[in-house]
Order: C-alpha cells, then structure tokens, then sequence
C-alpha cells in the first residue's frame, strides 16, 4: 500500500518536474524570440533558465544559500557572512499542483506555486540544501510559510529563523525593536556560519557593493521612466537578481543599459501596482504589452522594489552600520503588510501629480489579501483625483488571459478619454 | 562634486578666513552670525555674540553714570545706532544664508565635525544616551540665550562687575578652543587677577571640557546650547536660503534622521506642510542629499529650487 | 456601396448587424459552436442575399467579442466593452450614462462622460452568477423557456428569497424548491431580484449614476421580470433599447470611423 503511494507520488513528481521544465522552456523561448532581444540580456535570461536550486546557485556564486522569505532582512548583513540570500518566489503554473490540495483553496498562488517547487524537491535535486531560512513576519501566508511547508509535506527541514517585523513602522519603540531583531539575525548568521565576528569594514564593503548594485539598478529604472525600458526586460533583469553574485550582476546590468536607447513606441504610460510577478508567469506582462500599455513605474516586490533604495550612512561604527540597514530596510520598506502605510500610497499617487503616467493597473493574485484591501483605498483616492484605476485580479492559470486583455484593451481606451 | 564636499571646502574655507584672515588685514566687522570668535588675534571679524554683549553693556552705562553722578546721556545716541547698526548688518547676513551659517562657515563647527570624523574613523558609535535627551538639552540654548542678554545690562548698570559684560563668551568652549589654532594659550590658563576673572577661568575650563567629552560622544553637541542659533530662530520667517519637503514624495525610509548631526526628526516626521526648517537646523542640507526619495526635499533660495533630493543622487558611492 | 457589418462573437451567441449610414438595416444571432469564424462567414452571406447586395458593396467588417481575434477577415477588431459603449451612446442619442451588459458569461457596468466616452467599468471575476448563462441553466431546471420568464414573474405575488447565485448551487436550491412544490413563478420572481441584488452591488456607490440615463443592454435584458426587479433594487428608472443583443455589433461599426 505505502509501496503504491510511494510510487504514485515519485510519478506525479516526475510528471510535473516535466511540465515544469516545458513552462520554464517556453517561456524562454517566448523571450529569446522577442524582436527586441539583445546578446546583452541573455545573461539574465540565462540565469533564470539555469534553475533556481540552491546547488546551482551555490556553485554559481560560491557561496552557500540562505532561503529568504522577504525582503526586510538586510541582504547586505548576508553578503557580509559570505551567503548568498535567495528570495523565495514561485512562479510556475503547474507547480501548484503538488501543493494545492494540502493548502486552503484561497490562498496567495505565488506560495502555492513556492511550495509546490519546493516540494518538487528541485531544492535538493542535487544534493545540496539552504543552509537556511530567514523569514520577515510580513503577510499571513509567511508567517504561515513553516507550517505550510509541514503541511506540504517538504521533509527539508534548515534551520529555520523568524525576524518579528513590527506592523507600526513610524513609531519609535517599532524602529527599536527592528533594530534588535537585525541583530538577532546578525547572531543567527553568525552561528549557523560559525564565524564569531565581522570587521565593521567588511561590512561598509558589503553595503557599498549593494548601494552599487542599486545605483546602477537605478540608472535602469530611469531609463524605464521614459518609457525605454520593456517591463518585460525589466521584470527579467531584476527577477535574475538574486540568482548570481551581486556584483557579476551589476556589472551585466551596466552593460545591458546601452540596449535600451530608444522608446519603440508612443504608448500610453502607466504605473504597475500590486502583487508581485515572478518568471515563468509573466502572463500579466504580456497582456499589458498586447493590449498597448506601456509600464514606466511599478511598485512590485519582485521587480523595482527588490532593493530597499539608498542606504545613507555616516556612522562607521558597527552599530551605526547596522542602525543605517535596520532602518532603511523596515522604515523605506514600502510593502503593503504595515498597518501605517499611507507613504506605500503616496508613492503610487505623487508621481501622478507629476504627469508621470496616466493611470494605474492594479494586479492582485487571488487571495493576496493585503494589495487587495489597499486597492480600494487607492481606487478612491486616484479616482477622486481624476486620474484611471483598474483592477485585475487572477491566478496562477492562463484560462482568464482573454477576460483580462478584453479589459485592458478597453481601460486603454479610456486612458485616452 | 557632490554637496557635501563642497560643504566640507566651504567650512574649512570658512574656518581659515576667520581664523587667520586678520594677518591678511581683513576686517570683516563685528556682527558675523557665525563663532568667528573674537578672542583669536588674527580673526577676521567677530562673532555677533559679543558684539551684542558689549553694545548691550555700553547702552546701559549711562544708568552706571547717573550712579556716580556724571552726565548719564552723553554718547547715548552714539551707542543706540551702533546698536542698531551691528544688529542691521547681522539681520541682512541672517536673512540671506539662515542657519547655513553654521553647517557651511561656523568654524567652531567644523572643529566639532572633526572630532567627529575622529570618532568614525575609531569606528565608536555615537551615544544614544545624548542623542534621547537632545529635545531636552536643546533647550539650554534659551536659557543662555537670556543670560546673553541679562548679564551685559546687569553689568553695563553697574549691578554686576565689568567682567559679566562678556558673561557668555567668558564661558564659551570657543574662546578657550579656536585661539589653540593661532597659537595661543592664553585663554586655557587660569587668571588668578581678581576673584570673578578666576571664577570665570574656572568655569570655561570645566564647561570646556565637558563639552570635549559630549562632542566626541554626539555630533555636533555644541550646537545644542550654542545661543547664536537660538538667536537666529527669531528671523525663522525670513530666510532666503531654505529646506522645504514635498510630503507627498516621501517614502520614509529615515535617511534624513539618520544622518541628521543634530538629530532632529522635524524632516522625518513631517507630513503635511513644507517648511521643515526645524528650530535646531543648522542649515547643512545633509539631509536633502541622503533623501532617498525624488525631489521630497528641496533647497530653495528665495523662490529658486537650488538643489533637489534624488534617488540616483541619494545611490552614489 | 457604403455598407459596414459589426459581428460580435460573443461566448453564447454570434451577432451580427448590416448597417449603412449607421443604421441597422439587418441582423441576426446564432448561437456560438466551433468554427465561429465558419459561421459569422455564412451569416454574412446570408445578410448579403437576403438584402440582394454582393461583397463588394461591404466596406467594412468590425468584430468585437471574445472570438474577434478569430475573424482573419475583419477589417479592425474592438473591444466589446469600448464597442458597447459606442453602441449604446449612439443609439440612446447620448443620453445614456451607465450601461449594465449581461452577457452570456459576464456582467458588466460601464460609465460614460457626455461625450460617450468611457469613464469607468467593472466586470464580475470568473464567475457565472448572474449572467444569461445562469439564466439558462435555471430555464433548463425550471422546464420553463426563458422567454416566459417575463410574464411567469409577474404573476408571482413575492419574490423567494434565493440563497445562492451561483450557478451551481441555484440548480440544487431550486430543485429541493420544486420538490417542495414552491411555485415556479415564485422562484423565476426571486432568480429576477437575486441577480438585481448582484448587479446592484457591481454597481456599488461609486458607478452609481449621479445624472442621465440607466440602460440594461444585452440579451438577458429583454426579460421585462428581471428589468422589473432591477429596477425595484436600485430604486431608479432603467432603460432598455428594443434590439438590445445587437447594440455590441452595432458599436463596432461605429468605432471604424
């Protein structure tokens, strides 16, 4: 009986493992074929069409792998204990199917999807495993992520650290206790690595090789303010993020800046708001671009959120180092899970008093409760200020591409209006 | 060139034509909104402090006359305009650069920015302790404010020695500091000469050094008592050179506290009006050049945007 | 001469109108099945001979719909949402400020400015309730044909209060109601006033028209019940034009201009 169940299951993995490599296959194919690709970007590209196990990754950058669930934990207190962080994004369809029927029916696809690449086992397909978890206490589906995982069934048990991330980011007593649990995670880091003690220099180094890396990341986000820049690309570049070294990216982002020199086409400009999108489902982006929308800004945590922004420092000590990371990475943090968040909407509203793009797309994956509840306050306040909203709300399938390109082609419309 | 260099020039630009001008036989006059302190004998002109203090003593001698009984009004009028005159000069020079005075020229400022730099290069962290009672401390500044003013009329009166015409600057930390750099020693020896003068050696010793101690430990920790920036806050409406935030742009990622030297939290906090030109500002812009955030702060001249927050400026290394 | 066709391919039916100086001089539907570009073809000829025109009189063919991607042939296709709010701003002679589209497979609010432009639309998320589909399938379990729905609710004095409106669960509700011998007019009246209640709240507070007209467009709207018990949730006058199914395909041809 177990023998059966055993062997019905190691089918169904292998069946998936199958479709998995088609979607991701296809999805590559679909952009290596794009009129506007460049021997520039293939290196993004690759890195995505690579796989996203920690052994590849591991051998890629050197360095051994830390999971991380979300993007508050400072990256460069990580690069500074010689780890490479790895967020955690699922996005392939058919991967869901090994995690949905243990999970709610209404749950956020993209950990769905997480979980169910997970338990494909293509984390230890080769052997080697993250040396840990980090987690942010963010939304409820990653508070939840460890007894998800249990429920799953995903027997890959590292250990496992929680950083408790304060919901009231302006308080002062929330900043504090930020600031602690940086350096709880400093000591976290320090012992799974068994390196007792970092030079305060080292760490600078490690901040300026990520200050870097946003500086020309930004450089990159101005070129997409006019307009030059495919979200598409964009989307492909800053997804491949953590997949290599920092600083080998950076250097492949710098030289796929020069591919970007001319806006293709007059489309109407808009800002891209809502629930992440991770490669291979790039289905949203492609509608948009079928349906004549141009993204200039968006403000999604896979794509120009992946960095906190400009870290300032001053304060060379060790502690004046990590104050600077704690702060910049709870208090800039721009994700709609703290409860004090009218800065999250100004930042999508400010830009819109500036003429910058001329409405909002608005996508939600279905049962990502946060962007949802925000959508409504955000629709008032846009409308009020007569300025285009839409929400799209779907799901990790491909059967409502036509609904939402039949909405986007008329929203287009009204952008003219 | 980013801005702070160009601070970093100005202040020791500042710092060298105040401290060494005299041998050039600059004069620059006696109402310098900045701690060009008069006690360095090659100074090229004089902190307003003390020219305040000395006309305020001078316009109450005629009461110290009528005591002894000479002609109480003679130079009356003479002293009331010089009065005037130092203090129109003064305004005008407030007005036109506001607090910058003291981020960009204060030579005692960039003193203090080099015990800080000291203290980086050590890697010592700065004293969280000083930098929580700030909202209190900065409240001395007031106090001494009044003690400026008070003491000179007292002692212009004849109420209190001729000593206390200069109350304030016998205990300032500057006049026992920038006078080091001309070579002289003079002022950090005790002077045994009369009772009040020892008192006062004493107590600008002491007062020196604990502020020698607080400026190693927090940024700039002087500035907290220093009355010349209180004295500013009273042309708060009229300054030319000015922070303004656009509230709307920020993300507040906190980078403007940060590395605020004075701590203050007025351009952090604020979310609803412009002006964030807060009571404590030294006018250095640090803040406007660590926003993170496009164009949320903003450094005007008059009606002029002079320079804007950027996120790509913000991300140089 | 001067002759354009709007087909509108929608999920249940195909529609299609011949207009000339953007007047409907002939239409028909059909209801979809595969080889949708086969079939608009054939009712194309079809309007053709009957009106004894030949090909070359057609300038111009719109196609709008879910299956316009499909017509190889169509001049330009549309939107059917920008398509019906062409439409219906021509034919309500720009009176009309909020549409409510019940298609076969969606429901759809659409507000326009004066000029007929979009101002605003919301459509219901992958889900049947409340669309003509939910209607068949209730006219399959009632036994009754759809077209007496209208007359069947008027004889109903109260409406049943209907649990569900998914498409799904009415089916069960309504069976364990006629097994329970509720009348069907009574039960036909309650499916009129739980898809009003559905309608109502896509509206919401903000489509709500604050001025012009309200019409009910598509299909289903030619069901006097179901206008009626709209009518009665929102608590306004709503309007309905007298070839509804048609204003999508009419639309189309409008926006080749």
């Amino acid at each position: 009986m177990s023998n059966n169940q055993d062997d019905r299951e190691g089918r169904l993995k292998k069946k998936i493992l199958d479709r998995f490599d088609d979607e991701t296959s296809q999805e590559i194919k679909i952009l290596k074929s794009r009129p506007d690709f460049r021997p520039e970007l293939e290196y993004f590209v690759d890195l995505l069409a690579g796989g996203r196990d920690p052994a590849t990754i591991s051998a890629r950058t050197g360095r051994p792998v830390v999971a991380l669930m979300c993007l508050q934990a400072p990256l460069e207190l990580f690069h500074v204990y010689g780890l490479q962080p790895f967020k955690i994004f699922g996005g392939t369809m058919v991967a869901q199917r090994l995690s949905a029927p243990q999970l709610p029916a209404i749950m956020c696809p993209m950990l769905r999807s997480a979980l169910g690449e997970l338990h494909l086992d293509l984390a230890g397909s080769k052997g080697q495993k993250f040396l840990a978890w980090v987690t942010p206490t963010t939304c409820d589906w990653v508070v939840k992520i460890q007894d998800m995982m249990e429920v799953c069934g995903i027997t890959e048990k590292p250990p496992f650290h929680r950083l408790e991330l304060p919901h009231l980011k302006d308080r002062t007593e929330s900043q504090d206790r930020w600031l602690e649990e940086v350096y709880l995670l400093r000591g976290f880091l320090s012992q799974i690595t068994g390196k007792k003690k970092i030079r305060r220099q080292d760490l600078a180094r490690s901040m300026n090789i990520y200050q870097k890396s946003w500086h020309v990341f930004s450089n990159l986000i101005d070129l997409k303010r006019t307009g030059r820049v495919p979200e598409i690309w964009f989307m492909v570049i800053s997804n491949s993020f953590f997949f290599d070294d920092a600083e080998k990216w950076t250097e492949s982002v710098k030289k796929a800046l020069p591919v970007f020199n001319k806006r293709e086409k007059a489309l109407p400009d808009i800002f891209l708001a809502g629930s992440p999108i991770f490669f291979p489902n790039l289905k949203m982006l492609h509608l948009l671009e079928e349906a004549g929308l141009n993204v200039v800004m968006d403000d999604l945590c896979s794509s120009e959120r992946i960095f906190p922004g400009a870290v300032y420092f001053d304060d060379f000590s060790e502690h004046g180092l990590l104050k600077a990371l704690a702060q910049r990475y709870h208090q800039g943090c721009l994700c709609p899970t703290f409860s004090d968040n009218d800065r999250r909407i100004n930042n999508i509203i400010a830009p819109a008093h500036k003429d910058l793009y001329k409405g909002v797309v608005f996508h939600v994956l279905k049962g990502c409760h946060p962007f949802d509840l925000e959508s409504l306050t955000l629709e008032c306040r846009l409308k009020d200020m007569g300025l285009k909203f839409i929400k799209l709300e779907t799901d990790y399938t491909s059967e409502d591409s036509q609904t939402l390109l039949t909405r986007l082609e008329a929203y287009r419309n009204t952008l003219a209006n | 060139m980013t801005l702070a260099k160009l601070r970093y020039i100005t202040q020791h630009i500042g710092f060298l034509v105040f401290t060494y001008g005299g041998f050039l036989q600059i004069n620059l006059g006696q109402s310098i909104p900045c701690l060009s302190c008069p006690f360095v004998y090659s100074c090229t002109g004089f902190c307003y402090l003390m020219m305040l203090q000395r006309a305020l003593g001078v316009l109450f001698l005629p009461l110290n006359r009528a005591f002894s009984g000479a002609d109480p009004w003679s130079n009356i009028a003479d002293n009331f305009l010089s009065l005037l005159f130092g203090l129109g000069i003064f305004s005008v020079l407030v007005i036109v650069l506001g607090k910058s005075w003291c981020g960009w020229l204060c030579p005692f400022g960039l003193v203090q920015d080099w015990i800080t730099r000291l203290r980086r290069k050590l890697g010592i962290r700065e004293s969280e302790i000083l930098v929580r009672q700030k909202e209190k401390l900065s409240v001395i500044k007031y106090i001494l404010l009044g003690y400026l003013f008070i003491m000179p009329v007292l002692a212009g009166s004849g109420v209190l020695p001729v000593d206390f015409i200069l109350a304030f600057c016998n205990i300032c930390p500057a006049k026992a500091l920038m006078p080091l750099f001309a070579g002289d020693v003079q002022y950090i020896a005790m002077d045994f000469s009369t009772r009040v003068a020892l008192g006062f050696s004493l107590a600008l010793l002491i007062v020196t050094a604990a502020m020698l101690i607080g400026m190693f430990f927090k940024d700039r920790f002087f500035c907290l008592f220093c009355p010349m920036l209180a004295l500013m806050n009273f042309y708060k409406r009229l300054y030319l050179l000015k922070l303004a935030k656009e509230p709307m742009a920020c993300h507040g990622c906190g980078n403007c506290r940060r590395t605020c030297s004075l701590d203050n939290e007025t351009v952090y906090r604020e979310r609803v009006k412009s002006n964030v030109y807060d009571a404590d500002c030294m006018g250095c812009f640090k803040c406007v050049e660590g926003c993170a955030a496009d164009k949320s702060l903003l450094v005007k001249l008059g009606p002029f945007k002079v320079f804007s927050s950027s996120r790509r400026y913000a991300a140089r290394i | 001469m001067g002759y354009k066709i709007g087909l509108d391919l929608g999920s249940t039916a195909i529609k299609m109108v011949l207009v000339k100086n953007n007047e409907i001089t002939w239409s028909r539907k059909v209801p979809t099945a595969p080889g949708q570009e086969a079939l608009a073809m054939e009712l194309v000829k079809g309007a053709v001979n009957e009106c004894g025109l030949s090909e070359v009189d057609i300038d111009h063919i719109a196609a709008t719909g879910y299956g316009k991607k499909l017509m190889s042939s169509a001049g330009h296709t549309v939107d059917e949402i920008s398509a019906n709010a062409q439409g219906l701003h021509w034919l309500s002679e720009g009176r009309c400020r909020t549409i409510i589209n019940i298609g076969g497979q969606d429901l759809k609010v659409i507000n326009l400015n004066e000029k007929g432009l979009i101002a605003d639309f919301k459509m219901n998320d992958k889900c049947a309730a409340g669309t003509g589909r939910f209607f068949e399938q209730a006219a399959r379990i009632l036994d009754t044909p759809l077209e007496k729905f209208g007359e069947m609710s008027k004889l109903a004095d109260e409406p049943l209060e209907l649990n569900s409106t998914c498409v799904v669960f009415a089916e069960s509700e309504i069976v364990s109601l006629l097994a329970k011998g509720v009348p069907k007019e009574r039960i036909i009246k309650g499916l009129h006033h739980s898809v009003a209640r559905r309608i109502t709240h896509l509206l919401g507070s903000r489509n709500t028209p604050k001025g012009g007209d309200i019409y009910l467009d598509g299909g289903p709207s030619q069901n006097p019940g179901l206008l009626e018990a709209l009518e009665d949730e929102l608590l306004m006058e709503v309007k309905v034009l007298p070839n509804p199914q048609f204003t999508v395909a009419f639309g189309a041809t409008l926006s080749a201009n």
